[in-house]
Parts: C-alpha cells; sequence; structure tokens
C-alpha cells in the first residue's frame, strides 16, 4: 500500500524531470488537502468529494444498517442516529429549495465549471472546485481567469489563496442580502441532537465484537456523518458551536475500540484512501497527457465536423408533433420564407403555424432530452451563442436572426390585433413584410445553425460525437488541459517513473476494490455495489495505462512505458473482468490483436476515446446496476 | 546510492514541510502533527506537544466565531497571544478560536483543540507557545 517513501520517492522523480509537485505537500493552504500536480482538474477517483448531502446520507444509513447488522445491541442507537441525521438533511432540502441565483449571467471562467452558474447553493463547492483547479495549473498551465494575475506572482498558490477567500466571502455576503441565514432553534436542537446520537453510537460499539469489517464500516459511516453535520451546520453558519462536538466525536473515533485494535484497517487505510485518490488523479492526468488525448480529441471533433453537413439537415428535419401537422425547424425556415412571398389571407397559415411551432418545446438539441426548451428559447440561445462569437460574420448572424425573430413576433401579433381595423391592419402587415424580406434575404438559417453547433462544439466536445449528457458532464474531456503539450518528454519519464514505483499499488487496490464489490453484492447492500462498481470502472478503464504499459529497470529514461502495452496482465484481467460486459458504446476494456506500435497506438485510440465517451459508460454501468443489481450478470 | 541520497531528502524535505507549516498557524518541530482527516469537510489531526495531547480540528468559515456566545457558562475566555491578538474560549478541555489569514477579508478558520486528559489554563498557553499566527 501506499507509504510516505513511496510519496517521497515520487517526489524525487518529478524533481528529476521538472515537474512541480512542490504544492502537493507544500504548507499552503488547502494544499495539503486538495491540490496535486498537472492539468486535469477533476479526475473520477476524487468524485466523492462531490457528494450531495442525500448520497451521503444514503451512504451513512447503508453503513449504519451494517453496523447494526454486526452488532444487534446498536439497532436502537443506529435507529436513533439515522432519524436525526434524515430530519437535519429534510430540513437542509428545504433550505436549499430557495436557492434563487445571483450571478444570473456570470459563466464560471473555467472551462470545467463552463455553463454552471453560480447560485447561492452552489458557490462553496463550484469556488473550491476552480480554486483547487488553480492551485493544480501552477507552473504548468494557464490559471483560470479568475485567476490570471497570480501567475506571475512570487508565490501563487498565497495569491490564489486570497482570491478564493474573497470570492467566498464576497458571495456570502451577496447571498446573505437575500436569504435569511438565521438559523432557527429547532434546527440548532437537530444538529446537535444528531451528533450526540453519533457520538453515543461510536462510545456504544466499544461493546460491540469487532469483526474484520467492523472497522471499515465504522470509518465509512463517521466520515459520512462527520461530513453531513460539517456540511449542514457550516451553511448555518454553525461551524463555531459545532466545533467542539466534532473535536470530541473525533476524539472519541480516535480512542475507539475498534480502530484501535485494528490499526491497519482502520486509520491507516482511511489516509490510504484520500491519499491513492491522490495518486491516481495524477496518474490519471499524466496518463492522458502521455497519450496526448487533447490532440485526439481535436482529432475526433474535426472527424465530426466534416460529417456535420449530414447531421445538421438531420437536425432540422427533427419532426415533433403539433396539431394536425408535424413540425420540424425546417418547417419553421419555409414558414418564414413563405411569409414573404405569399399574401396576407396565404400567409395567415403560415403564421398560425409559426405561433403553434414557436411554442412547441423539444428535447435540448445539445443537453439531450433531460431538458426541455421552446423552440423560441432555443432561437434566442443560437442567437445568444453567435452573438459571443470571436467572427464578426457569426455576431453579424446573430443580430440578422435577433431581427427576424422580432419582425416575426410583431407580424403575428399584429396578424392577430382584433382591435386594428383591417385596412389599417392590412397596411401594418405589408410594411412589416416588406422588412421581413429584406432581413431574411440576409440571413442564412442553416449556416447559423450550424455555426451555433460549432462554436458549441468547440465548448463542448460532446456535443458533436452526439453524447447526450449535460454541459458540463462531460468532466474527462472538459478538465483536460487546453493547448499543445509541450512537456512530453518530461510527461513520458514522470508516467514510466509512476508506472515503476505504483503498479503494484495500483493492483493491490485493484484487488481490493474487486472484493469489495463481490463483498457487497454477496450482502446485497445496493449502495456498496453501486460505490464499489463505479471505482472498479473507473480503475479499470480510466487508469488502465498503469496496469497495461511495460517499464523496464535500466532504460526507463529513454522510453515510454505507455507506448509498450502488455495485454497479458493476470491480476488485472481478473480483477477487471467484473467489467467486461460494459460496451456502450463500445467495449470499455481494451483488447487488440495488434503488436508494437501498432497496439500502442490502438491502445491510445481506445484510451482516449474512453475518456470522451464517459459519460456514456457511467450511464450504462447505472442502468446495469439499476436493472440486475450487477455490473454483468 | 545516489537516489538513496535523494530519497532521504525527499523525505525529509516533506516531513519537514508537512510538519512546521499549516495555513496560518504555524507549528515547530517540538509539535507532532498526525492528520487524520476523517471528513472531506473539515481538516482533523492529532497533535502532540511534549506529552500533552490533542484532537485538532480545524473548521472553515464565512462566519465570525461569536466568542462570548461559545463560552456562556463554564468557559473562559483565554488570550493565547498578543500580536496579533488570538483570544480563545476554553471550555470542557477543550479550546476553540478563530484565525483570519486576511484582516480585510472575511474568511474564517475556526480552530477546536480538544485535550484528551483534563488540562489547566497555563498548560494550555504553554502549549500554544511556539505555534506562530500569521495574519496580513
Amino acid at each position: 500500500m501506499f507509504k510516505n517513501n513511496q510519496i517521497s520517492l515520487f517526489i524525487v522523480c518529478c524533481f528529476l524531470v521538472g515537474i512541480p509537485v512542490k504544492f502537493v505537500f507544500s504548507a499552503s493552504a488547502r494544499a495539503d488537502q486538495t491540490a496535486y500536480a498537472g492539468v486535469v482538474e477533476t479526475c473520477p477517483f476524487k468524485s466523492a468529494a462531490d457528494q450531495s448531502v442525500t448520497d451521503l446520507v444514503d451512504s451513512v444509513k447503508s453503513s449504519l444498517n451494517q453496523l447494526a447488522k454486526d452488532c444487534p445491541q446498536l439497532s436502537e442507537r443506529v435507529r436513533q442516529a439515522e432519524q436525526k441525521l434524515i430530519s437535519v438533511n429534510v430540513n437542509q432540502k428545504e433550505r436549499n429549495s430557495d436557492n434563487s441565483g445571483y450571478y444570473s449571467n456570470m459563466q464560471s471562467p473555467n472551462p470545467s465549471l463552463d455553463g454552471l452558474t453560480l447560485n447561492c447553493r452552489n458557490y462553496k463547492t463550484l469556488l473550491t472546485r476552480e480554486q483547487e483547479i488553480a492551485i493544480s495549473r501552477i507552473g504548468v498551465t494557464s490559471l483560470p481567469s479568475r485567476y490570471y494575475s497570480c501567475a506571475n506572482r512570487d508565490d501563487p498558490a498565497q495569491c490564489i489563496n486570497k482570491i478564493f477567500m474573497q470570492s467566498m466571502s464576497e458571495s456570502s455576503a451577496n447571498c446573505k442580502a437575500t436569504l435569511n441565514d438565521k438559523l432557527d432553534e429547532e434546527m440548532t436542537k437537530k444538529i446537535f441532537a444528531a451528533a450526540d446520537s453519533f457520538s453515543d453510537l461510536v462510545r456504544e460499539s466499544n461493546s460491540c465484537p469487532v469483526t474484520q469489517r467492523t472497522p471499515q464500516l465504522l470509518l465509512n459511516t463517521s466520515s459520512g456523518f462527520l461530513d453531513v453535520l460539517a456540511g449542514v451546520s457550516m451553511n448555518f453558519g454553525l461551524a463555531g458551536a459545532l466545533s467542539g462536538f466534532l473535536a470530541k466525536t473525533v476524539g472519541s473515533l480516535l480512542d475507539s475500540q475498534a480502530l484501535s485494535d485494528s490499526p491497519k484497517l482502520a486509520i491507516y487505510q482511511l489516509e490510504n484512501e484520500s491519499n491513492f485518490e491522490n495518486i491516481a488523479c495524477i496518474w490519471y492526468q499524466l496518463q492522458n497527457r502521455n497519450l496526448r488525448c487533447q490532440e485526439y480529441q481535436v482529432e475526433a471533433v474535426n472527424a465530426q465536423t466534416n460529417r456535420r453537413a449530414v447531421t445538421c439537415p438531420e437536425y432540422l428535419n427533427n419532426t415533433f408533433a403539433g396539431g394536425n401537422n408535424l413540425l420540424s425547424l425546417k418547417s419553421l425556415m419555409q414558414n418564414l420564407n413563405s411569409i414573404e412571398k405569399n399574401s396576407e389571407e396565404n400567409s395567415a397559415e403560415s403564421l398560425d403555424e409559426i405561433v403553434d411551432l414557436m411554442k412547441k418545446k423539444i428535447p435540448h438539441p445539445i443537453e439531450g432530452p433531460g431538458k426541455a426548451i421552446t423552440v423560441e428559447n432555443h432561437m434566442a440561445e443560437i442567437s445568444e451563442v453567435l452573438a459571443a462569437s470571436n467572427l464578426q460574420k457569426d455576431r453579424s448572424q446573430a443580430e440578422k436572426l435577433n431581427r427576424v425573430m422580432h419582425l416575426t413576433k410583431k407580424l403575428v401579433a399584429t396578424h392577430q390585433d382584433q382591435t386594428l381595423v383591417s385596412s389599417k391592419k392590412s397596411a401594418e402587415l405589408d410594411k412589416i413584410r416588406k422588412e421581413f424580406q429584406t432581413d431574411i434575404k440576409k440571413f442564412n438559417f442553416n449556416e447559423a445553425v450550424d455555426r451555433y453547433w460549432v462554436l458549441k462544439g468547440q465548448t463542448a466536445p460532446s456535443v458533436l460525437l452526439s453524447i447526450e449528457s449535460s454541459l458540463a458532464g462531460n468532466k474527462a474531456i472538459l478538465n483536460m488541459s487546453q493547448g499543445i503539450d509541450t512537456n512530453i518528454p518530461k510527461i513520458q519519464l514522470t508516467s514510466n517513473f509512476m508506472v515503476k514505483n505504483f503498479n503494484i499499488m495500483f493492483e493491490k487496490r485493484l484487488e481490493l476494490v474487486r472484493r469489495r464489490y463481490d463483498a457487497a453484492l454477496k450482502d446485497g447492500d445496493t449502495q456498496a455495489v453501486k460505490s464499489h462498481a463505479l471505482q472498479l470502472m473507473n480503475l479499470c478503464s480510466m487508469a488502465s495505462g498503469m496496469f497495461l504499459s511495460s517499464v523496464d529497470g535500466d532504460d526507463i529514461q529513454v522510453y515510454n512505458a505507455l507506448r509498450r502495452i502488455n495485454l497479458d496482465k493476470g491480476k488485472y484481467n481478473k480483477a477487471c473482468s467484473a467489467i467486461s460486459c460494459l460496451d456502450k458504446p463500445k467495449k470499455v476494456l481494451f483488447s487488440s490483436d495488434k503488436k508494437g506500435k501498432e497496439l500502442a497506438d490502438d491502445f491510445r485510440k481506445h484510451q482516449c476515446q474512453t475518456l470522451l465517451d464517459y459519460d456514456i459508460i457511467v450511464e450504462d454501468l447505472n442502468r446495469r446496476l439499476t436493472a440486475t443489481g450487477a455490473i454483468c450478470k | 546510492m545516489r537516489s538513496v541520497v535523494l530519497f532521504v531528502a525527499a523525505f525529509f524535505l516533506y516531513t519537514y514541510i508537512y510538519a512546521v507549516e499549516t495555513f496560518e498557524l504555524r507549528f515547530d518541530k517540538s509539535y507532532k502533527i498526525e492528520p487524520k482527516n476523517f471528513s472531506k469537510k473539515f481538516q482533523s489531526s492529532k497533535i502532540s506537544k511534549s506529552g500533552v495531547t490533542a484532537t485538532w480540528i480545524k473548521i472553515e468559515s464565512l462566519d465570525s466565531l461569536k466568542l462570548k456566545d461559545l463560552c456562556v457558562g463554564s468557559g473562559k475566555i483565554i488570550r493565547l497571544m498578543s500580536n496579533p491578538e488570538l483570544l480563545g474560549c476554553f471550555k470542557n478541555s477543550q479550546i476553540t478560536f478563530q484565525t483570519q489569514a486576511y484582516k480585510e477579508i472575511s474568511y474564517y478558520n475556526i480552530h477546536t483543540f480538544d485535550f484528551k486528559n483534563k488540562i489547566a489554563q497555563d498548560q494550555i498557553i504553554s502549549f500554544f507557545k511556539e505555534m506562530k499566527y500569521v495574519q496580513e
């Protein structure tokens, strides 16, 4: 497992090759908790940090029930703790419902946070994530725009932390101006009662027989429980009052019999959990940079762009029900064009259809069926995206589209206006129609839509690959650094060192995760199955280079381990057999009958495409888990 | 041989950096700090000095700590440091205080040290004697 000397050796390796890892363990604020070298800002191995309170509560409930199963005399305490935790979460949910956004037009400056609007509910998470990203980018690549000014400072980390604190403080002040941050007495009591019930549970667990899994269960429960309490109390400005309770609870955990009797399974393992996450993330970054997945992404996008001529008409022709007619964006354009040609009488029908069509809700063409949008709003969105483009031509198209939409509305309104006398209405309509004729001729709808797709594609390549996921969902790709990597030799060397020094640790972790997954299946613990299945999938697919590449001691500095792919890896194949059925959109486990350079090329293609497909793979995994209770049945 | 020297150097560098500085509080080598991190939402460590051991937790907060409210009842407000001034609430073998890295930014760290054994006020003051609080 992971030890200090391995960390040190890794630091030495990185010093040797010039990778700036100093912030990983430096004294700068927060750095020891979250920062790691490299450029991939988030990684699948750190997903636990993003758990919602509800997920956490579910996970705690699951661990609590297992504790009660092992030690029946704890059942009553478990029930009490569970109830109290739920009551805290219910209030939290109610409170979160009032999450009126602020900075409503503000887009996060960081690519991985693009499309996410800061509001009173999410600013802590998003600003914290962005600060982590900024720290991890120091000396490697450009900083998120909020932190640009820190790049050339003597101590960029300190500068970043200062700006972070300032942003948090300002956001908090903004929210306090609109939200009632006062905590009612009842909620205070509930939080303290939950803390109390958990302390009791820990104390009483000392009288239970210690089974092999008790320490881990206790730690899982504690970690989740404390996270819920800390999260909720901090949101309520209760951190000061609760800190004493938390310190007492942590103290009692440190003294608990289960943990003190099994140090290897307990604190040691907990420390390794978070350390492993960090190491896995560093590997994830290195692997993806080594394989030049950024370039692969561009290649993939370009290939798709060339096929857009085919996909765009399909998108335009896509029909959705509208009364007796089948409506589409293409029919919208035909109707718009017919207005200029037809007389008032003939265009009346077209206008009615336009009104009908504008109000129709369609699945969002980019964000997928989960988000419905009216045609009218979609048009506005196209215009907005074009208006934000760097190209004058796009901005000009945006103006024209706006003008066409404005005149259409005006035309429809005039047409429907019953107060106008016939002659006046006719004159008004003629006037608008003339303006319309001039404007619509200058406007090329197909081109505008095509540019909209291209522009959206630059920030979310998944769009062009027809991945129906939320804009920010495709983290694996969005998290990659911008620009071409100029440090490839260093990246290769560091990858070699990592494969050499951490391969055994990764294999052991993989075996452990597989054992946990199998045990959870056996216990019928749905939550645990889900969690371990995701970990297994992440290790087997996202970190596969660690297992499939080869190093040779003496010439470690002259070749690239990730160009030496060896598919004959018994432990990896055995542990990952559990995910062998994952095949959406293609087989997740790598296989190839090629050799040498061709095999390495195949692996690169497979690995980089797997990153692009990450959301679909997770979706497939969850679908299988829901349907059958296991990844592969 | 070279790699052994580098390894040892890196190990000491790591140990040194990790042990002496944490956020705006700086601890010298007389303190032994073992991070535990029971929670992702707050930092927890075991800290000891000259045979005195405490569980230390640090919570980041956007709200300032109301020391008087916290110290109501059996608590006592004591001065741990003069420049910058650092006051803490001493209650039930715990001391809780607040630090602020930048005077002008309302972003605080709330620290609670829970001492394993019953501890007197002068022992508390002595415990924090070698701790530095750097505020800008």
